[in-house]
């Protein structure tokens, strides 16, 4: 089954058309990126999926259930995690604690009766449990617990040794990468179908670049098995190369170019997108 | 008819004038600055000054007035605004909360707290329409408004410089790098519309012929739903929406009497922010993507308070000042007890979910009534009735706010502030339940298994014992998977939302524990003072409440307690004089957000 | 931050030991030196300006009683707390009050609700609470220790009644949404009730609102004979102006006897009538000597909340020296003196609700910017 079915997205802002009549499938273990020069719309696309953006036209399947209109939340809870172009974590919380939020859909001796939680009344009721259990928790939800700071080591434990001794800081006394980790280890909390990385190396050297690019392919032999799927914005090409399955290409908010990493290189539409532009991709030499 | 519909179109021009200063700076700056009221009642004040004291012809105070509220904007925006130009914009709105204490206050110790009648410089009765009789004033005054919506307006949309103004709201740092000097600018935005302000003072001084330093925060109130109600950042709409609401008040008014007057108001502004929320002319505001309040207010974490320091204290609350201290200092002990207990709960929502309160006093107001009305009109015993009041306080609470947290920024926190006055309002009007303003009498001491707790003491004891269960519940709920879950909600609600959290089910549900804690709260004072009514439950005590937990620290429910033991019962103890207090919260509010604005009981984060 | 925990104990010890020096013991009250009365009044806030007229009326009295010698050759003092007339701050207060054994009564506080909310504490400790502006008919009944010299509601609204007999059928009816305004309209509107007069139109009142003009062209089109205001001064002198801006020409009732209320309200107060006790003219001679003394003192024309804080501190000094200089001593003296001394009344005397027994009301009228009895 297809993790993910792109049909015909479309977007425009102010008249200006961010995302032009996009379609795409994404398959089950595939890792797939998105390239393209500045503003074609590549975040964008990726907004448009998570929920953050509404989109004006089109559709957007998650394995098989729609969900362009759904909220943010619900796509979440629907299978869906993603990091943000800047990293965002909550500042405030520990390692740990970040990582523990997402978590959060995957709960249920903490949070019973959760199917009431989209009807209008109905809601309060898997909410005051959930107040009730946090004041007084049954064994259930002690047992619960346990799991959960298993479930945390387990997603720090992915990147060797720089989170875990981290464990217990606050993240705004994190470096930059740390955070960025994090911000991943908490996306793969939600044990997603599909995730998305949204230039998960931005603001990176090249050593850090580089770790993370291993962590990445270990994230995805991992997730072969169990069939997740990323979907990946980034522009160092060779991240883009070691990982990807297939790669996307975007000009202007449309799909100009689709195949295999070494295919897409070669494609003259792709090279007059990035030349014509004189912009040139940017790239981590060796 | 027509007699009522002039006569709202009259007074509906005296909140058009201060709604267009009040609408300049937001349309500039993109701050609601609630000073605005104040500076209004220091142009009215002056203006009295200068003619009446100092015999000057109307153009000199006129002048005069323009020259003192420009200044006074300038310096508003140079100690409250600009600095916190690149904090969330919640740092300013507080910083104009504090700016507005500071400046009624002042206004009323240098003038005086009596009402003075403000000479007719120019003549307000010799005109006639219908059966109304008006002035020239009221001409002018109209003449004045539309002068200046037409000017502002035109220049904001034609000008040149002025739609660089336009553009330095979206983007101030995009502006700056396209060489248009915002700081310049905005000053000048603060000096016009203060000036402009100050203007309104003079001439709706006129108006209403009575004059007071107090006058400034209801005219800043009707101002801001004015403004809101035409469109934040609309000059035309400011005056439209200043018209609107003066004739929407004077058939309200007519129909249902004068006791509705601030349940219209209020009640206009809330109907706005949830049907139209971009007013008549705005546009709906931007989904922000920056977090409301981030580490700015929220801070790094709490300083860790070890079990012994807890017992330490709990030990010097419960034995030792019950055995050293006098009745006086045991009844002030209790009131702080009291506040601590509203401010611990509130910082599950401010700090946790990250959302600005400003109404507190009506859920405390919800669970006062309650509690009152069950022990002296129905009977019941204290407990079942405290009870009571905590929980028929959170599901009132509850209902009124659900319409508002799909809204963004700062609107959610005007709206509280809206809701808590229509509550009161609502409490007030509804005489055959709590009977309005007569108030409630007699209301009886606690008891326990049949023992009156009437004295200082067991009274005190009492409220310290409820602050410490409140302080434990918080406390279960924020090291839990509830509490991180809030605490995130706080710090970067869109990172939540993506994780599969529901956010606005979670503001909800920490809003429904503080007014939980805040009717409890209510409860016991209305027990302490044997008497509530209506008018006990003002924006005073909402933004005591605030200052409380601003100081202590946001997210830190031990930082409440340290906040009200400051706010509450050092004035007290010290019988410091109450205008001189209220000026005191002002300045502390300004300094904290200034210079620490995680609290006293938070780390920065770095 | 480490240091903070410290902090925070030091500070809750050095709370306690300041607290540990205001112990009130079991003292009895000094018996030489300075005696104290304790006032609790707004001397700030919303109603600072009935502080100011106590004050004045207060500091005159003082004048002339420790020119008398006082009580008994001990000098008599005022020791002042600031409630803002507030439920809230009134009770602290009377704690305070109560733990001074120098105080031995208690004058104030302004608004019923404020003094009743404290009773309790001055009657449980046995210190008279002399609520001289009270008017509120439930106050004396909390307790015995509880007086009030205070035309109660009662009288006043149906006097207030029977003059309005005099010149009008018809009437609109003006209040104010307090526990006072209610009050005061209820009694109204039985009294009109039992003589016949009709009600045309009746609103509450905001006392902050500054625009009335919505219900007064209600009132208006009403077409009562009179117009009736219930409230204070400053929302009457508003009342009265707008009145006649909407184009009424009857007859105004209501205001306050006080110089802000002349001052706002200007020449549109001319003709207004108002029920009260005091007035200048009065040709009695300690009235016009209270009056020059007053005149010579502030240079203002003394009104009513001038008059009842002068008369009260006569009627405890007078009380003292009747049954001694300490608490008990007070409530002796009230109980037991037949006839004090009042500015307002003559003399009066108490009755068994410690209100004043057969108070004369009279009818006052503006005339040339001065109250003065009604011919």
């Amino acid at each position: 089954m297809t993790i993910l079915s792109v049909s015909d997205l479309r977007r425009t802002f102010s008249g200006v058309t961010a995302v032009d009549g996009l379609s795409f499938d994404v398959g089950p273990g595939e890792v797939v990126s998105i390239i393209g020069p500045n503003g074609s719309g590549k975040t964008t696309t990726l907004n448009l999926i998570s929920g953050v953006l509404r989109a004006d036209s089109g559709t957007i399947e998650l394995a098989g259930q729609r969900i362009e209109r759904r909220s943010v939340e619900q796509i979440a809870e629907a299978g869906l995690a993603r990091t943000f172009q800047n990293g965002r974590v909550f500042a405030g919380l520990t390692v740990a604690e970040n990582v523990e939020v997402g978590l959060h859909s995957t709960l249920t001796a903490a949070r019973p009766l959760r199917r009431w939680s989209g009807y209008p009344l109905l809601r309060w009721v898997p909410l005051l449990a959930e107040l009730a259990l946090a004041l007084v928790p049954t064994p259930a939800v002690l047992r619960e617990r346990e799991r959960i700071t298993g479930e945390i080591d387990e997603q720090l434990l992915r990147f060797s040794e720089r989170l875990a001794p981290r464990r217990e800081d606050p993240a705004y006394t994190l470096s930059y990468a740390n955070r960025r980790r994090t911000e991943i280890a908490r996306a793969l909390a939600l044990r997603p179908r599909l995730l998305l990385l949204d230039e998960p190396t931005a603001g990176m050297n090249q050593t850090e670049t580089a770790e993370v690019l291993q962590q990445l392919v270990a994230l995805k032999a991992a997730g072969q098995a169990a069939g997740q799927a990323i979907l990946l914005v980034e522009h160092k090409l060779d991240l883009v190369l070691t990982l990807s399955d297939r790669v996307l290409v975007l000009d202007d908010g449309k799909l100009i170019a689709q195949g295999t990493p070494a295919g897409v290189r070669n494609d003259p539409a792709v090279i007059e997108a990035y030349l014509g532009r004189r912009r040139a991709p940017r790239s981590v030499r060796p | 008819m027509l007699d009522t519909l002039f006569a709202g179109l009259i007074h509906g021009n005296a909140y058009a004038l201060v709604a267009v200063g009040f609408s300049l700076i937001f349309g500039v700056t993109h701050v609601a600055n609630f000073a605005h009221g104040s500076v209004f009642a220091i142009g009215s004040m002056t203006g009295w000054w200068f003619i009446a004291e100092r015999g000057w012809p109307l153009w000199a105070a006129v002048l005069g007035v323009l020259v003192v509220t420009g200044v006074l904007g300038l310096l508003i925006n140079s100690a409250a605004v600009r600095p916190l130009a690149k904090a969330p914009p919640i740092a300013a709105l507080l910083a104009t909360v504090a700016v507005s204490l500071i400046l009624d206050n002042v206004a009323q110790l240098v003038f005086g707290p009596r009402v003075r009648p403000f000479p007719a410089a120019l003549p307000t009765n010799d005109l006639r329409l219908g059966g109304l009789r008006f002035g020239t004033s009221d001409v002018v005054m109209f003449g004045i408004t539309i002068v200046v919506m037409a000017a502002l307006a035109g220049y904001l949309k034609f000008g040149r410089t002025g739609r660089a103004i336009r553009a330095t709201a979206q983007d101030p740092d995009a502006a700056l790098q396209m060489g248009i000097p915002v700081p310049r600018i905005q000053n000048l935005a603060f000096v016009i519309a203060s000036g402009l302000g100050g203007l309104a003072g003079v001439f709706v001084g006129m108006y209403t012929s009575n004059v007071s330093p107090t006058s400034g925060a209801a005219a800043g109130l009707t101002a801001f739903v004015a403004a809101t109600l035409g469109g934040l950042g609309s000059m035309v709409g400011a005056v439209l929406g200043g018209f609107l609401l003066g004739i929407l008040e004077a058939f309200g008014i007519s129909l249902w009497g004068d006791g509705v007057r601030d349940l219209i108001t209020f009640g206009v502004l809330i109907l706005v922010l949830i049907l139209r929320p971009g007013g008549l002319l705005g546009t709906v505001p931007a989904i922000s993507a920056e977090p409301m309040t981030g580490t700015f207010l929220s801070g790094g974490r709490e300083i860790r308070l070890r079990w012994w320091h807890a017992g330490l204290a709990v030990a010097l609350a419960a034995i030792a000042l019950p055995l050293l201290a006098d009745r006086y200092t045991l009844t002030v002990a209790a009131g702080v007890a009291i506040y601590a207990i509203i401010a611990a709960s509130m910082t599950l929502v401010s700090g946790s979910a990250g959302q600005i309160t400003i109404g507190q006093a009506g859920p405390i107001a919800v669970g006062a009534y309650t509690s009152a009305i069950l022990t002296v009109v129905t009977g019941w015993s204290f407990w079942p009735a405290l009870i009571v009041a905590g929980l028929l306080s959170a599901v009132v609470s509850t209902v009124l706010t659900a319409p508002v947290w799909r809204l963004r920024g700062h609107y959610v926190a005007i709206a509280t502030l809206g809701i808590g006055s229509v509550a009161v309002a609502v409490i007030r009007n509804w005489e055959s339940l709590t009977r309005g303003a007569y108030g409630i009498r007699g209301i009886p001491a606690p008891a326990l298994f049949g023992e009156k707790l009437n004295s200082a003491v067991e009274f005190y004891l009492l409220t310290l014992t409820v602050l410490l269960v409140t302080l434990v519940v918080i406390t279960r709920i924020r090291a839990s998977h509830l509490g991180t879950v809030l605490a995130a909600v706080g710090a970067d609600d869109v990172a939540a939302r993506s994780s599969g959290v529901r956010v606005r089910d979670y503001k909800a549900l920490a809003y429904a524990v503080a007014a939980f804690f805040a009717g409890i709260g209510g409860a016991l004072l209305a027990h302490q003072y044997t008497y509530i009514d209506p008018s006990i439950f003002n924006l005073t005590m909402s933004l005591l409440a605030l200052t409380i937990i601003v100081l202590g620290g946001l997210s830190s429910p031990v930082g409440a307690v340290l906040g009200a033991l400051i706010l509450v019962g050092l004035p007290e103890l010290l019988r410091i004089a109450p205008d001189v207090r209220i000026l005191g919260y002002g300045v502390l509010l300004l300094l904290i957000i200034r210079f620490r604005p995680q609290g006293l009981w938070v780390r920065r984060a770095a | 931050m480490r240091f903070l925990p410290r902090a925070l104990v030091a500070a809750a010890a050095a709370l306690a030991l300041t607290a540990c020096g205001n112990a009130g013991g079991g003292a009895a009250a000094p018996t030489s030196g300075t005696v104290y009365f304790g006032v609790s009044g707004p001397v700030t806030g919303p109603n600072a300006e009935y502080g100011r007229l106590w004050k004045q009326g207060f500091d005159l009295a003082l004048t002339k009683i420790n020119a008398a010698g006082g009580i008994n050759g001990r000098q008599v003092g005022l020791k002042w707390e600031d409630s803002q007339s507030d439920p809230k701050q009134t009770v602290p207060i009377a704690q305070k009050f109560v733990d001074d054994r120098e105080i031995i009564a208690e004058l104030g506080d302004f608004s019923s609700p404020a003094s009743m909310a404290a009773s309790a504490v001055y009657q449980d400790a046995g210190l008279v609470q002399f609520g001289f502006t009270n008017s509120h008919p439930d106050f004396t009944k909390g307790g015995d220790h509880l007086w009030s010299p205070s035309l109660t509601q009662d009288t006043l609204q149906n006097a207030n009644v029977g003059f309005v007999a005099q010149s009008a059928k018809k009437v609109a009816v003006l209040y104010q949404q307090t526990d006072w305004g209610k009050t005061a309209f209820d009694i109204f509107a039985a009294g009109a009730k039992r003589l016949g007069i009709e009600i045309s139109y009746s609103s509450a009142f905001l006392p902050d609102s500054t625009d009335f003009r919505p219900i007064l062209i209600n009132a208006r089109d009403s077409k009562p004979d009179a117009v009736v205001h219930l409230g204070y001064g400053p929302d009457g002198a508003l009342m009265v102006k707008q009145l006649r801006d909407v184009g009424f020409t009857g007859q105004f009732f209501g205001g306050q006897n006080t110089p802000e209320f002349l001052s706002l309200a200007g020449p549109a107060a001319e003709g207004d009538i108002i029920t009260g006790a005091f007035t200048t003219d009065d040709p009695r001679p300690e009235v016009q000597e209270f009056v020059q003394a007053f005149q010579a003192a502030y240079r203002e024309t003394p009104g009513d909340f001038n008059v009842y804080a002068y008369d009260a501190l006569t009627t405890v000094v007078a009380a003292a020296r009747a049954g001694g200089a300490t608490r008990e001593g007070v409530q002796q003296g009230l109980l037991s003196t037949k006839a004090f001394p009042s500015i307002q009344f003559g003399t009066f005397s108490f009755n068994d609700q410690r209100r004043p027994a057969d108070p004369k009301v009279r009818e006052l009228v503006v005339t040339g910017g001065k109250f003065v009895l009604k011919s």
